[in-house]
């Protein structure tokens, strides 16, 4: 028993209870504020963490000005065989269509794309309400190609539309052919609307818009869009 | 013991107070303030201290906020009206704006744009808050929460948006601390203002599509406003606003026109009427075509006030003193603000800025 009463913190007589009962208080107190101090601290680091993930809003016009910014043929050339490249790798997921020599696909970033397209006929500016980013429309000869901003300001392919039979799909459909060819290329896979059939592949539709049996527009549309 | 007891239940209620007296304070520091070039999203809020009584209600997107002056309708008609507008405003969102202003009132017209039916699936978030945030609790918002969340969402975020903007912190500007308490006010009766005009060039026709048929979803949705309004004595009427773009398919047109007679709702399509109006989209927009600017507005407006007066029979009410001095108050505001933004459009243009 004596030996249990001096041990630290265990009462040997009344006054002694009372002497490690103010000392138990401190303690909890002590823990309290601890407790407390790690809310706070978790509090801020987690708010600290959230902050580092959160990218700096770029506007499509900086991220284009940073484009142009950027001199020298080799870095350019070096970029659009890096597009290509990850252009090709991403091929085997999605539907993707190509011009000039360019693989082009939906949510890629135009702008990267703009310089090794080519120049296009006319473009429209549609201002998203609310400051939301601007969409463009690019009409190019035989294909248009509309972006969306995406929440960090960049300038994302939301559609292609293939507008005559100058161009046609990867696989080779183009706007002379007819839905047979059009299922006799890409299967019976297919889900049916009213004036088209649309194939999917990882979220990218692949639409054929037909007049009867006849192709009047076939369609790349994200997911995001679409 | 008691009175220790009694210590501790304070203790804690103190604590539990002052802690969330911070997480409302940071909150209310990390939401969005609106007050920038996405000014738009301050809106919905914008009506609720208003005395409610009107005799019109607009509800929509950007094509009734930026194209209608409630001004123009009280100056020229007498009609005491109100645009609960916001950008991207969905149909269903536009339901349960309808559904929790006939709380507060019973306007004689509810009108409602019609560009929305072509969407069937909520679309984005930002756009998604713009409405919905500013719209005070009640069973409405909560209805509406619930129609319009995408995948990404969640619904506690939208009762404890502290969750959702957090990660603002490293975001925060001037703005959020300036406007923590109050924010300025960004619309006339909800009517979104822009002096300045950017001709309308190169609006590109619509695409081919491949269904022209409106979504089961925002048919259902147009069903609802149609029965709520018609259960609330509120006459529906259905307008496609003369924006040029996004583009408006002859084959919407042709179901707004066939919903409207089978349901005996008036329809107008004002686009078509654009020439009639007077509109010339080389200054009467301020980016292309999209929306309107003042001076197409107040064209608009003026054309659709006549309707509402003679089709909707419309009275004038500029006889009640009280709603008239509140109208004196209101057109001082509008035409500082017209002079503000004519001036600084001049500077810009003498500073070629």
């Amino acid at each position: 028993m004596q030996e249990i009463a001096e041990s630290p913190g265990i009462p040997g007589n009344i006054d002694d209870f009372k002497k490690v009962t103010t000392q138990g208080g401190i303690h909890m107190k002590r823990r309290k504020r601890t407790i407390c101090a790690a809310i706070l601290m978790g509090m801020a680091i987690g708010l600290w963490g959230c902050g580092n993930a959160a990218e700096p809003e770029v506007t499509p016009e900086e991220s284009a000005l940073d484009e142009s910014q950027a001199s020298g043929e080799n870095q350019e050339n070096a970029q659009n065989q890096e597009n290509t490249e990850s252009s090709d790798a991403q091929a085997a997921e999605g539907y993707f269509f190509e011009a000039n020599g360019v693989v082009i696909g939906v949510d890629m970033n135009m702008d990267d794309l703009l310089d090794s397209l080519g120049e296009y006929k006319s473009v429209f500016e549609a201002p998203s309400c609310a400051g939301e980013g601007m969409s463009y429309l690019y009409t190019y000869a035989s294909y248009e190609i509309e972006t969306y901003p995406s929440a960090e300001g960049e300038n994302l392919i939301g559609y292609i539309v293939l507008k005559d039979d100058t161009v046609a799909t990867r696989e080779g459909v183009d706007l002379s052919m007819t839905r047979e060819d059009v299922i006799r290329v890409y299967g019976e896979d297919y889900q049916e609307a009213p004036n088209a059939i649309t194939y999917e592949k990882n979220g990218t539709k692949l639409n054929f818009i037909l007049e009867g049996d006849a192709i009047v527009s076939i369609e790349y549309v994200s997911p995001v869009v679409g | 013991m008691k009175a220790k007891r009694k210590t501790r239940v304070a203790r804690v209620l103190i604590t539990g107070i002052l802690i969330l007296a911070v997480l409302a304070g940071l909150q209310r520091l990390l939401m969005p303030k609106y007050m920038g070039a996405d000014r738009e999203g301050s809106m919905i809020s914008e009506y609720y201290p208003q005395d409610k009584d009107h005799d019109v209600i607009f509800i929509g997107d950007c094509e009734v906020y930026t194209n209608f002056s409630p001004a123009v309708l009280w100056e020229e008609y007498g009609i005491n009206s109100y645009i609960r507008g916001s950008a991207q405003q969905l149909i269903w969102q536009s339901y349960y704006l309808a559904e929790e202003t006939f709380t507060y009132e019973k306007p004689k017209v509810l009108v409602f744009n019609v560009l929305s039916m072509e969407y069937n699936e909520p679309q984005r978030e930002s756009y998604n808050r713009m409405t919905l945030d500013g719209m005070r609790w009640s069973p409405a918002k909560v209805k509406s929460i619930l129609a319009s969340m995408t995948e990404e969402e969640s619904f506690l975020e939208y009762v404890f948006p502290i969750l959702r903007y957090h990660d603002r912190w490293s975001q925060l500007t001037g703005d959020d601390f300036t406007y923590f308490w109050k924010k300025d006010k960004v619309s006339f009766n909800g009517y979104y203002m822009r002096v300045d005009a950017l001709a309308a060039e190169n609006v590109p026709e619509g695409r081919p599509l491949g269904d022209y048929r409106f979504g089961e979803n925002a048919y259902a949705y147009l069903d609802k406003l149609t029965q709520l309004c018609e259960k609330e004595g509120v006459e529906l009427v259905l307008i496609k606003a003369p924006s040029l773009y996004p583009y408006w398919y002859e084959e919407w047109d042709l179901q707004i026109e066939e919903y409207a007679r089978e349901h005996g709702l008036k329809y107008y399509n004002l686009l078509d009427a654009a020439e009639e109006i007077g509109l010339d989209y080389r200054t009467d927009t301020y980016d292309g075509g999209l929306h309107l600017n003042l001076s197409g507005a107040e064209k608009l407006t003026r054309y659709f006030g006549n309707i509402l007066q003679t089709e909707c029979g419309l009275e004038s009410r500029k006889e009640e003193t009280k709603l008239a001095e509140q109208w004196e108050t209101k057109l001082k505001e509008y035409r500082e603000e017209i002079r503000r933004q004519t001036q600084e459009l001049e500077n810009s243009r003498t500073t070629g800025r």
